[in-house]
């Protein structure tokens, strides 16, 4: 039998050439929103290394260092605030509130995702709608909460709070992944020797690892920028998280330390950046492809 | 190896009667097909087994033990769903060895099944993949070997080759006959595919709006069906029905269409065929009881014959006998052609008779 040669691809000198040209008009279209999204990360970047004098100089261009570049605003930060302590009030509070959120949605969002029960539709929304509820009402009853629980001026008492709303976001959020993952797939766990619950941990956690980590990067995010509840809630310096420490602590007066706000800001965006472009990409794709059909 | 034995099950979702008033016992070792038309109940009736859907009431029993309130994971059976249901975030090979490492088996043990199971399916090569990397046949296989290597009591298989193109499911429905062969392991298998059920079942429960119509082998449902329903079911093409009312002819009992008059086959004989005087009753003929007139028998017609299908080894006509149509198989030799007139002869012995109103076989 004669064997048959399928002519390899070749790609023309015009072909290579309009593919090069679409390329650079793809880049071309994409820069403008580049920058604006670049831009406040430069301006950060750049205040936080600037000496004082070229800062203020009217004179300077504001865009580039005109003075050597110094690290005498970060070394304020660490030395002259409590950047450090709240840094780590930040990390605590936030891994507590992740606990609690995933400690109580988890087995809500299943329930509310897999089983029949009369009012488990309108309980589902139900949880939806109070995350709707806005914090400045909220405030003055859980203060008088706080008071009685003796958390008042501590960080603890965010973390007790913060759960109030990121609960009902993620339960939610959770119950549409859970629907999503088919029901077969349980039911097979359950035949082959799992219980309900064994179920859940053995075969439905491990598939909703990008549901997961959503929410825990969801709540550990609205931990560090939340501000009215902190800044109710806690006056001691040293109980502060990053975003009312920063604020609070480099604001005095009409005084703005805009290299120190800056650098604040700067050293909490890089990991938070980081943390997001490693993950989603690399959990989100397809994990879940391949079962059915 | 066990029985399974369902005893006046129901099964309500809300309004709907999914399953009514179904009674079934599944011998050891037996392949029993259950059959029947889309939302007739065969896979709520197979997920109560499982133990995945409660029952309204009814006792189910595995072996000689009740199972009402035995969750699915203490039931020992294994299931194969439709959509095979695989986890996704598993290699095949922890596909096959989730259940048996929840049940502690031994190492050596779980090496051992997997590597005979993914033999006897051709999935050794695939071990190390994951669902997502494999085609829709080789994901039926990798479900069928979870089951496999399970070694149960009941295997629970619903539509499992029914994402397969024709030739893969032909193919591995031989496979799991061989394999059931090889290991006996009572089996009930649903689907809606009446040449799937002939070919597979020892016996084979055909389903209805949730009522179990009949029981029986597959040649015992082709020869004898209880009703009119299970008639049209089962066959392809299905079974020919003309409505008559059946009258004394020349001291002969006939079915009389108006146009066409055949007589009653002998299994409606005696008292039934006195009892069913006058009645109103459908005269049931398979087109592979029509025959072209050779003079060895048969009831002779002259039919007018309508549309020829050729199918190589037979044709499929429809045939025009003064208004009442019927298909018929007849041999390519039989010289069949549009517009003409044939002549035919009817195999009325082996006909059925019906109920016009019960719908229930006539016989005595
Ligand atoms: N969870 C449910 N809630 C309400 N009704 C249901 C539910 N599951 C099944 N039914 C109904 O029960 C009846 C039987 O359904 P079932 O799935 O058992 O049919 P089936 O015979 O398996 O059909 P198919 O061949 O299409 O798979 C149908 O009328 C269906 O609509
Ligand atoms: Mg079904």
């Amino acid at each position: 039998m004669a064997a048959i040669t399928i002519p390899r691809a070749t790609h023309g000198r015009a072909f290579r050439l309009r593919r090069l040209r679409g390329n650079i008009l793809f880049a071309l279209a994409l820069l403008p929103f580049v920058v604006f999204a670049l831009f406040p990360v430069y301006w950060m970047f750049i205040t936080t290394f600037k000496q004082v004098n070229d800062l203020y100089n009217l004179q300077d261009n504001p865009l580039t260092f005109n003075l050597a570049p110094t690290l005498e605003q970060v070394t304020y930060l660490f030395q002259q605030t409590n950047y450090a302590t709240w840094a780590v009030n930040t990390v605590e509070v936030g891994a507590v509130v992740v606990a609690i959120t995933l400690f109580v949605c988890i087995p809500a969002a299943y329930v509310l995702a897999r089983m029949r029960f009369p009012g488990s539709t309108s309980l589902g929304i139900g949880i939806f709608l109070t995350y709707l509820v806005p914090p400045t009402l909220l405030f003055l009853p859980l203060s008088q909460i706080m008071v009685g629980l003796g958390l008042i001026n501590t960080k603890w008492a965010l973390a007790v709070v913060y759960p109030t709303f990121t609960i009902p976001f993620c339960t939610w959020l959770l119950m549409g992944f859970f629907k999503s993952i088919p029901r077969e797939i349980t039911e097979a766990a359950r035949v082959d020797g799992c219980s309900r619950f064994g179920a859940l941990f053995r075969v439905v956690l491990p598939v909703s690892v990008p549901g997961l980590l959503t929410i825990v990067i969801f709540a550990f995010t609205l931990v560090m920028q939340e501000y009215v509840y902190g800044l109710t809630f806690v006056s001691a310096s040293d109980q502060k998280l990053i975003t009312l420490g920063v604020v609070t602590d480099l604001i005095r007066g009409d005084i703005f330390y805009w290299g120190s706000l800056m650098a604040g800001a700067l050293i909490v965006a890089i990991p938070v950046a980081f943390v997001y472009n490693l993950f989603m990409d690399t959990f989100v794709r397809g994990i879940t492809g391949g079962s059915l059909k | 190896m066990a029985t399974v034995r369902l005893e006046h099950i129901y099964k309500k979702f809300g309004d709907v009667i999914a399953v009514n008033d179904l009674s079934l016992e599944i011998r050891d070792e037996e392949f029993l097909v259950l059959v029947g038309p889309s939302g007739c109940g065969k896979t709520t009736a197979l997920r109560m087994v499982a133990g995945l859907e409660e029952q309204t009431s009814g006792d189910i029993f595995i072996g000689d033990r009740l199972v009402n309130d035995v969750p699915p994971k203490d039931r020992d059976i294994a299931m194969v769903f439709q959509n095979y249901a695989l986890y996704p975030h598993m290699d095949v090979t922890d596909n096959l060895s989730f259940g048996l490492k929840l049940w502690h088996v031994v190492r050596d043990e779980i090496k051992r099944r997997i590597e005979d199971a993914a033999r006897m399916l051709g999935i050794d090569r695939l071990l190390q993949r994951k669902p997502r990397e494999l085609s829709g046949g080789q994901r039926q296989r990798v479900a069928l070997g979870r089951a496999i290597v399970r070694e149960p009591k009941v295997f629970l298989m619903d539509e499992p080759l029914s994402n397969l193109d024709a030739k893969l499911r032909v193919q591995t429905r031989a496979d799991l006959l061989k394999l059931h062969q090889r290991v006996k392991t009572t089996t009930i298998y649903v689907t809606h595919d009446q040449v799937e059920a002939m070919t597979m079942g020892d016996r084979i429960a055909v389903m209805r709006d949730g009522l179990l119509q009949q029981l029986d082998t597959p040649e015992g449902l082709y020869a004898s069906p209880a009703n009119l329903f299970v008639a049209g079911f089962i066959g392809s093409p299905p079974m020919n029905f003309f409505r008559g009312t059946v009258r004394q002819v020349d001291g002969q009992t006939m079915v009389d269409t108006g146009s066409v008059r055949v007589p009653l086959p002998p299994r409606v004989a005696g008292g039934a065929a006195r009892a069913a005087l006058g009645r109103e009753v459908v005269y049931g003929i398979r087109p592979e009881d029509i025959e072209a007139q050779n003079g060895t028998g048969g009831w002779p017609v002259r039919a007018n014959i309508e549309v020829v299908e050729y199918l190589g080894n037979e044709v499929q006509v429809h045939a025009n006998v003064q208004g009442v149509t019927f298909v018929a198989r007849l041999s390519p030799r039989a010289g069949a052609r549009v517009g003409e007139d044939l002549p035919l002869s009817l195999h009325t012995e082996r006909a059925h008779v019906f109920d016009a109103k019960t719908e229930d076989a006539i016989s005595g």
